[in-house]
């Protein structure tokens, strides 16, 4: 994907096994205006799924039933298609190693719940931006 | 000796016996001779009055004594008949031989004066003449004629030699007799020496030397003749068997004597090497009479300074009096053993130790002593004290380990639920992120205030969570070599807002060229934020806020910096010291002891969970370092952390 810095809705894509957070997360985003937003709540299929949304960005949960999060990432990095779009770390997870991990993976920024809409508006706007 | 009694026996027998012999002799010598002459000259005078019978007859008839013919061979005659008889004459009163058994003599005149003094008695009578150097013994018988008148005498004559010889026949003969039997008689007594005397004395002596040299008292003599050498065996018998007994007994006495001996010794040599300080007092009035070496060191005394004095004088005044004294001394008494008495004891230079006395009561030469083993046990009550000591600490470190135990596993636990708890309070943020947005919308100010608590608990929430998975994080650290001013200062950059906001004034003493030291960055970052935090919030309006840092040689460890503060810093070690110190609020002394216990807090349930010195000491535990807080109420506080600066970081 290219870069795109014009003022045009972000699509971000959200993935997470916890349902009512997707939803929490999905209305917040939208609410801004600026953001469209698709949630998953699991990695399997994913990169279908991107070919079919082509997001400006996605979050990613780490610890989720099936495909974990990270693994997820690492698929991801390794199409070429996909391996530019921003990776956001969007976890209940906030340990050094688990940071460490999924930097060296390529994600963009590690997040940790809970987060207020503004933080986590403000960080995708920063990845976005970079 | 035996044989000296033997031969002097016998000598002596001999010597009694040939003297006997020897005046026997003599003595028998001389009546032999006696008597053999009597005889012979009776015989003589028979057969000179025969002569005369026969020459009376013929003068009886008429005849004239010197017309008489042939009277020679009468004379004659008789000589031949009697051998022994050397003469037969007959001569006148004029001593002139008429008849003569040897012819050629008739007509000789004898003119020896005893002969004829003999011739002319008319009494028979002898007489000794010699002739051509012989002796001769003659018997004179007178011859009376018819008419009674005395006419001549004949005489009858053999040699003297004759009895010489016959008694020197007798006497050898005698003589030979004499040592036959002596011989005999010797023999008989040398056997009957032997048989009575001389065995049984021989027995006698064997069972002397038996006796005396092998000291063999069963030795026995076993005479059994009844004369005095038996009963003098029989005697010696008993008295061997009486000296048996005696013997016996004094053996027994000497054993005991021995043993006592020994065991005396033994006694001294116990006593007198003894570890153990030994007293013995009179129990009576408690006056010391001995003790030993091992005493005279433990109260410091000379012997000579004890000897004499009363026992009190061990103790110190007041401690065991003369009453105690003799209690124990009842005591021992009625129970018949041994008991011990922990107490007291003072030295000569007023020192008091603990002993433990184990007293007992003894006799000696029929005094009733009390002996008294002191045992020094000051050490082992030091000991003791000592051990109860690390017992406490060692219980409370265990209380404390436990303690840890539970929060690791709160810990483990609360790192497991994190991520559980985590989820729902995002879920619950977003809501009031997304609610927060209606809100605004509808100007409706107590909803927002309701959001804003809402929004701020789930923050407090997470903070808890946070800081349990904090402490429960036991994890490795990740050392290396840093400069603690610059971590100092990045600490500080991230309080930085806050010390604005409070106007605080930050005055920084760090020493130049510091040292490198091994930590873990993000950790120590942690600690200082978390202490900066402190100071802070303890600071209401324009505090100060000393940062210090420098290197000391540490002397001794300070107190209460922390208990196994000797086993992590040795004195003389050279230490990292960094110092926090405020101008607030201070900790008051009964919260300064709680200041790093896990959920302890001062500021209320807004403010934080209680765990942030928890963590702190934790970290700073995990870097081997020390932390020590210092406080006054309304002065301020003061936290100081000793890092230990290992040789890879210098």
């Amino acid at each position: 994907m290219k870069k795109d810095k014009t003022n045009r809705t972000k699509r971000i894509m959200a993935i997470d096994d916890e349902e009512d957070f997707l939803k929490l997360v999905k209305l917040n985003l939208e609410l801004n205006g600026r953001f469209k937003v698709f949630t998953l709540s699991g990695a399997e299929d994913i990169i279908s799924h991107i070919y079919d949304f082509k997001p400006d960005l996605i979050l990613m949960d780490l610890l989720m039933p099936g495909i974990k999060g990270l693994d997820a990432c690492g698929m991801l990095k390794k199409d070429p298609r996909i391996k530019n779009i921003p990776i956001i770390v969007l976890s209940a997870l906030d340990k050094d190693i688990d940071k460490h991990r999924a930097y060296e993976v390529g994600v963009v920024d590690f997040l940790s719940k809970p987060i207020t809409a503004e933080e986590l508006i403000d960080r995708i706007e920063k990845a976005l931006a970079s | 000796m035996l044989i000296n009694l033997r031969t002097k026996v016998i000598s002596i027998t001999v010597g009694i016996l040939f003297l006997a012999m020897g005046v026997l002799t003599i003595l028998s010598t001389n009546l032999f001779k006696r008597e053999y002459s009597k005889v012979l000259i009776e015989n003589g005078f028979v057969i000179g009055r025969n002569l005369e019978i026969q020459l009376d007859r013929l003068l009886r008839l008429g005849i004239y004594i010197k017309d008489l013919i042939g009277f020679d061979e009468q004379c004659k005659s008789i000589v031949e008949e009697y051998s022994y008889i050397s003469y037969a004459m007959i001569a006148d009163l004029d001593g002139i031989i008429l008849f003569h058994s040897d012819p050629i003599q008739r007509g000789k005149t004898i003119t020896e004066e005893a002969a004829l003094k003999a011739i002319r008695s008319v009494e028979e009578s002898v007489y000794i003449s010699s002739l051509d150097d012989d002796k001769y013994q003659s018997m004179v018988i007178p011859i009376l004629n018819p008419y009674g008148e005395h006419i001549a005498a004949a005489i009858i004559g053999f040699p003297m030699e004759l009895i010489v010889e016959a008694t020197t026949r007798l006497v050898n003969y005698s003589i030979w007799i004499a040592l036959v039997s002596f011989g005999i008689a010797i023999l008989f007594l040398v056997f009957s020496l032997s048989l009575w005397v001389t065995n049984p004395l021989r027995k006698l002596m064997d069972a002397i030397q038996e006796i005396r040299e092998k000291g063999v008292l069963t030795a026995r003599v076993n005479v059994k003749s009844r004369d005095e050498i038996g009963q003098l065996a029989s005697t010696f018998d008993n008295m061997t068997e009486e000296l048996q007994k005696t013997t016996t007994s004094i053996d027994n006495l000497n054993r005991e004597v021995v043993e006592r001996k020994k065991a005396e010794e033994k006694y001294r040599i116990q006593f007198e090497g003894a570890l153990d300080a030994i007293f013995v007092a009179d129990a009576e009035t408690g006056i010391l009479i001995d003790c030993n070496p091992a005493a005279t060191i433990l109260v410091g005394r000379e012997k000579p300074e004890l000897i004499g004095k009363h026992q009190s004088i061990l103790h110190p005044p007041g401690r065991i009096i003369e009453g105690e004294f003799t209690k124990t001394f009842k005591e021992h008494l009625s129970k018949k053993k041994g008991q011990t008495i922990e107490t007291q004891i003072i030295t000569k230079n007023g020192e008091v130790r603990e002993v433990a006395i184990k007293a007992s009561l003894l006799e000696i030469e029929g005094i009733k002593v009390m002996q008294g083993i002191f045992r020094d046990v000051t050490e082992q009550k030091r000991a003791e004290h000592r051990l109860q000591a690390a017992y406490a600490q060692l219980k409370e470190t265990q209380d404390q380990l436990i303690q840890a135990e539970k929060l690791n596993a709160v810990g483990q636990l609360a790192s497991g639920v994190a991520h559980e708890v985590k989820n729902p309070l995002g879920i619950i943020l977003q809501g009031v992120s997304f609610l927060e947005k209606d809100v605004e919308s509808k100007k409706a100010p107590e909803t927002k205030d309701v959001l804003d608590t809402i929004k701020s608990n789930v923050h407090r929430a997470d903070n808890i969570i946070r800081a349990l998975v904090d402490f429960s994080r036991a994890g490795k650290l990740i050392l290396e070599p840093q400069d603690i001013s610059s971590v100092i200062e990045s600490s500080l950059f991230l309080v930085d807002h806050k010390i604005k906001i409070a106007n605080i004034k930050i005055i920084k003493e760090l020493q130049k060229d510091l040292p490198k030291v091994l930590i873990d960055k993000n950790r120590i970052e942690q600690v200082l934020v978390n202490l900066f935090l402190n100071a802070i919030q303890s600071m209401t309006k324009e505090g100060k806020l000393f940062i210090r840092a420098y290197t000391t040689q540490l002397n001794m460890v300070k107190k209460g910096i922390g208990r196994r503060s000797e086993d992590i810093f040795r004195p003389g070690e050279t230490a990292m010291i960094i110092e926090v110190e405020d101008t607030g609020i201070g900790i008051s002394e009964k919260d300064l002891n709680r200041v790093f216990d896990p959920f302890f807090t001062t500021k209320g349930p807004r403010h934080g969970a209680g765990l942030g010195l928890a963590v702190t000491k934790n970290i700073i535990g995990m870097h081997s370092g020390l932390i020590e807080m210092q406080s006054k109420l309304g002065k301020g506080t003061k936290v100081i952390v000793i890092l230990k600066l290992k040789k890879e970081a210098a």
